[in-house]
């Protein structure tokens, strides 16, 4: 073992560690007569900083703190007892709110996808009598209900969860609701256009 | 049973100073210590504690009620003194070489003789500590004067741990190398 080496491990062991190579560390130290002197140093410095005198008894400075000090913490001031709002009930509420809105939109979206196409399907069974554009009308109906529904359910949970409803279910809810809007929203407009209902009724 | 320090802190954020007034009686010794030997003078450490605790205050809605206040309270004294020192850093001039000043040393409650030579070893190791770089001279204090563990050293001041070992060691051998021959003889 090298001298680094060893004043590195006498140094772990005076930070209270264990070292597995301390005994070879100490046998080093023993044979070697500067690191024998830098140990003698090192002790000498330890024991001077555990000498050393502790603060004065009479120390008092909690009188002289507490004078500069308001009546009354800032904090009880702005958030009185009973009626806090902790930083997390404001991301939930800030959460429901995106979600909310979000929501709102994509509701929009299938609104705009159901009303205009479902009367041009009509139109489209009407003039060319074919099953498969009957079908298309059906399933429009009925996802068209359905993201309705979905939709006002959203637009009531973004509300409530708004409005201090909160808590993570209803957060959850929210981030379904709106992922079933937008996957149906897609797979419908998807489906429609490989109907070709689209260059039907161009 | 006593209260905890979680326990006054919130009385404090509740609005009784008392809680906080408890508080301070509790660690002042321990941050006064602190500042002691970071900044080598009483008065000013005393300034500096008074001032670390008026800082705790405002920031008390910030302290996590899991995390401990001693830890907490020593970053901002910690923090405290490195701009003490670095405010007067233009105006003192401390040498290990001129042994005539009379620094100000805390009061002991030993007799005189022994007053008198502790005054002595403890003015060649704080004046020897006051002229270790910053980082060095808190990882020392932090652990041989108000004796952190490591890991709280971490905590306090965001250092790896790893870091604040090897700054304590590098901290050790510069003190060791200061007070060399100097406190031979004492």
């Amino acid at each position: 073992m090298n001298c680094t080496k060893a004043r590195e491990i006498l140094n772990s062991l005076i930070d209270g560690e264990e070292h597995t190579r301390a005994a070879e560390a100490r046998e080093h130290t023993r044979q070697c007569a500067a690191c024998r002197e830098w140990n003698a140093g090192m002790e000498r410095t330890l024991q001077l900083m555990e000498a050393s005198p502790d603060v004065p008894p009479e120390l008092d400075v909690a009188a002289a703190v507490m004078a500069r000090l308001p009546e009354r913490h800032p904090a009880s001031v702005t958030r009185p007892e009973g009626r806090r709002f902790s930083k997390r009930v404001l991301v939930w509420v800030g959460a429901g709110w995106l979600i909310g809105v979000t929501a709102l939109i994509v509701a929009g979206f299938g609104l705009w996808n159901l009303l205009p196409e479902e009367s041009m399907a009509g139109a489209v069974v009407r003039t060319y009598g074919s099953v498969q554009t009957a079908g298309l009308l059906l399933e429009s109906v009925l996802t068209g209900s359905w993201t309705l529904i979905a939709a006002v359910r959203s637009i009531v949970t973004g509300v409530g969860a708004a409005a201090g409803g909160l808590g993570l279910l209803m957060i959850q809810l929210l981030v379904f609701d709106t992922a079933v809007l937008l996957v149906i929203t897609v797979m419908w407009r998807r489906r429609r256009a490989a109907a070709g209902v689209h260059s039907i009724l161009a | 049973m006593e209260p905890s320090d979680a326990d006054l802190v919130r009385q404090c954020l509740q609005g009784d100073n008392v809680g906080f007034d408890l508080l301070v009686k509790r660690y002042q010794k321990q941050v006064y210590g602190l500042c002691y030997r970071m900044l080598g003078d009483a008065d000013e450490a005393a300034d500096a504690a008074q001032e670390s605790f008026v800082k705790a205050y405002n920031a008390l809605a910030g302290f996590r009620l899991d995390a401990k206040f001693l830890t907490w309270m020593f970053r901002i004294a910690n923090n405290t003194c490195i701009d003490m020192s670095r405010q007067r850093k233009s105006r003192q001039t401390v040498s290990l070489d001129d042994m005539a000043g009379e620094p100000s040393v805390p009061d002991s409650p030993d007799g005189p003789e022994e007053t008198v030579l502790r005054g002595e070893s403890d003015r060649l190791v704080q004046e020897a500590v006051s002229r270790l770089p910053e980082k060095y001279r808190t990882a020392l204090v932090m652990f041989h004067f108000s004796g952190m563990s490591i890991r709280d050293i971490s905590k306090a001041i965001g250092r790896p741990e790893g870091t604040v070992k090897s700054d304590l060691h590098i901290a050790r051998e510069m003190l060791r190398q200061k007070l060399e021959g100097v406190v031979a003889d004492l």
